[in-house]
């Protein structure tokens, strides 16, 4: 499981370092993939949608499902039943149509020779109940990589790297709370 | 012509069951108004306006007023229906506030095009910064910083639902009403907007208006600023942050203290980072053109986000700095880079 996990992780690595070995470089036009306005757009609203879908649990987790390519995977979670029950149960016991917990911002897409490729950063975001103060729960970076289908972009997969800071310069402190 | 609609059919017959199995999630599109990606791009900058009008309270309130129809609506419980273009500015003028105030924070925003015009979401938090910050020593080491709480996240966050509407001046709200975020059913809501194709226009690559920008123009400049943590904080996926951050900026640009290349490597590779790390958070991008210039201006928080470890323990994140950057953008052959940029701390004035 924890030798899945890390490939996973080293692929998805791979993939960008690969296709973006430096971001100035990765800006310019990418050999072998481009996106028109209308693409960039269609997969922007792709993303945006995302956050609206596991947090409502709309559609019994379908509306979550149905942002994936049919063989589409979040993490090591596959396949739109899988995926539907991922969405249904997260947060079991809160969601609905009202709430909101999923705050991505710093939205990038480039093309790929397949189709597209991005991250966004994510602020998970425990907002006030009941009058108790709101909190930042945990966030981290989604990479991803859309896929074209006949229905319009769709995730083919998507990966949560939680936030963890690198090794400090040796003349640093860091604080306990932050590690 | 007739081909492509040929092998549109086909790919559209083959593609069936993928179809409607997805049918909640892609709307029909004969029944709506086809909008480019020039109309998106219009909507969304209506939208991250709106933070900066609210909390700046500029023109004595009109520039609020100015984003909605001249019969827009604004609603929340707190505040009740306010509507007209006087009730408006009031309303923003009657707000925390200061040229320098920054509290709205707007992410995820959907859009979904109605017969008439077209229907938006966004989500909502609203972020206080310490106005009081004791000052640091000069060039600290920014890692002993990391966790610094100097703000704090409001009670107030949710989510906007929004009516746009297409005036002769361009893009407004008819109607915008927040919703406070809150578990549970409510049948009366449906948390889910359609998808529909973005209809190809020749602006897409070309501007509307000489000297102005395209479609992809905005979309290149808005991926510039989007790419700012994540070159900054992670170097996204090269081992140097330094060249990744760098690399955002034309050759002789300025941020701060520091201009061109060398330095701006230098600042990048000072600031706390690793492969997995993310800390600034950049939203409500506003993009504006003249004369073959463009220019933005976005908000900017830094968290510290608790690591895998302090979440399990239960420790919140901490607020670290905000503000909002002003920017001067450039076109050069690799695409578009940033030529300035000024960060302006968070400041209320009154």
């Amino acid at each position: 499981m924890i030798a899945k996990v890390s490939m996973a992780v080293l692929m998805t690595v791979l993939v960008i370092g690969a296709a973006g070995s430096s971001l100035a470089r990765a800006q310019q036009k990418v050999a072998g993939g481009t996106l028109t306005a209308g693409d960039y757009v269609e997969i922007q609203q792709l993303v945006a949608r995302y956050s609206y879908a596991v947090d409502t649990h709309a559609d019994n987790g379908y509306a979550y499902a149905d942002l994936f390519a049919p063989d589409g995977v979040f993490g090591t979670t596959k396949g739109r039943e899988a995926l539907a029950e991922l969405a249904r149960t997260t947060q079991k016991d809160r969601g609905g149509p009202s709430y909101t917990r999923h705050y991505l911002t710093n939205v990038i897409v480039y093309p790929t020779p397949e189709g597209a490729r991005g991250s966004q950063y994510l602020m998970a975001i425990d907002v006030s109940e009941g009058g108790k103060p709101s909190s930042v729960v945990h966030g981290g970076r989604y990479d991803d990589l859309y896929v074209k289908t006949p229905a319009g972009w769709r995730f083919r997969s998507r990966q949560l790297h939680p936030a963890t800071i690198g090794v400090p310069p040796p003349t640093a402190k860091l604080p306990p709370s932050s590690r | 012509m007739r081909n492509v609609i040929l092998a549109t059919g086909l790919v559209g017959l083959v593609a069936l069951g993928a179809v409607s199995a997805q049918q909640a999630t892609t709307g029909d599109s004969t029944s709506v108004m086809a909008l480019t990606a020039m109309d998106y791009i219009r909507i969304k900058q209506l939208v991250n306006r709106y933070a900066f009008a609210l909390d700046t309270g500029s023109r004595n309130g009109y520039d609020y007023a100015d984003l909605f129809s001249a019969d827009g609506v604004f609603d929340s419980n707190s505040r009740g229906r306010v509507q007209g273009r006087d009730q408006l500015a009031a309303l923003a003028r009657g707000e925390k506030s200061g040229p320098l105030h920054v509290n709205h924070y707007i992410m995820n925003h959907i859009i979904e095009p109605t017969a008439d015009g077209a229907v938006g979401r966004e989500y909502l938090i609203n972020i206080s910064h310490d106005q009081n910050i004791p000052p640091v020593g000069r060039n600290p080491n920014q890692w002993d910083l990391v966790g610094q709480k100097r703000g704090s996240l409001d009670t107030v966050g949710g989510h906007y639902e929004d009516v746009y509407t297409k005036t002769p001046e361009g893009w407004r709200f008819k109607s915008r009403r927040l919703v406070p975020s809150k578990s549970g059913p409510d049948p009366t809501r449906n948390g889910m907007l359609k998808m529909y194709p973005v209809k190809p226009d020749p602006t897409d690559t070309v501007p509307t208006v000489p000297g102005g920008l395209s479609a992809m123009d905005y979309i290149e400049i808005e991926r510039l600023v989007a790419s700012y943590g994540h070159a900054l904080d992670n170097g996204y996926g090269t081992t140097d942050n330094g060249e990744a951050y760098s690399g955002l900026y034309t050759a002789d640009a300025t941020f701060g203290q520091s201009t061109g290349y060398a330095q701006l490597a230098a600042l990048g590779r000072e600031q706390p980072q690793g492969p997995q790390y993310v800390r600034h958070y950049l939203t409500n991008h506003v993009i504006e053109s003249f004369a073959g210039q463009a220019i933005g201006k976005q908000y900017l928080v830094v968290v510290d986000i608790p690591e895998p470890e302090a979440r399990a323990k239960g420790t919140p994140g901490t607020i670290f700095l905000g503000g909002h950057y002003e920017d001067v953008y450039q076109r050069t052959p690799e695409g578009w880079r940033i030529r300035t940029r000024t960060l302006y701390r968070a400041q209320l004035t009154k």
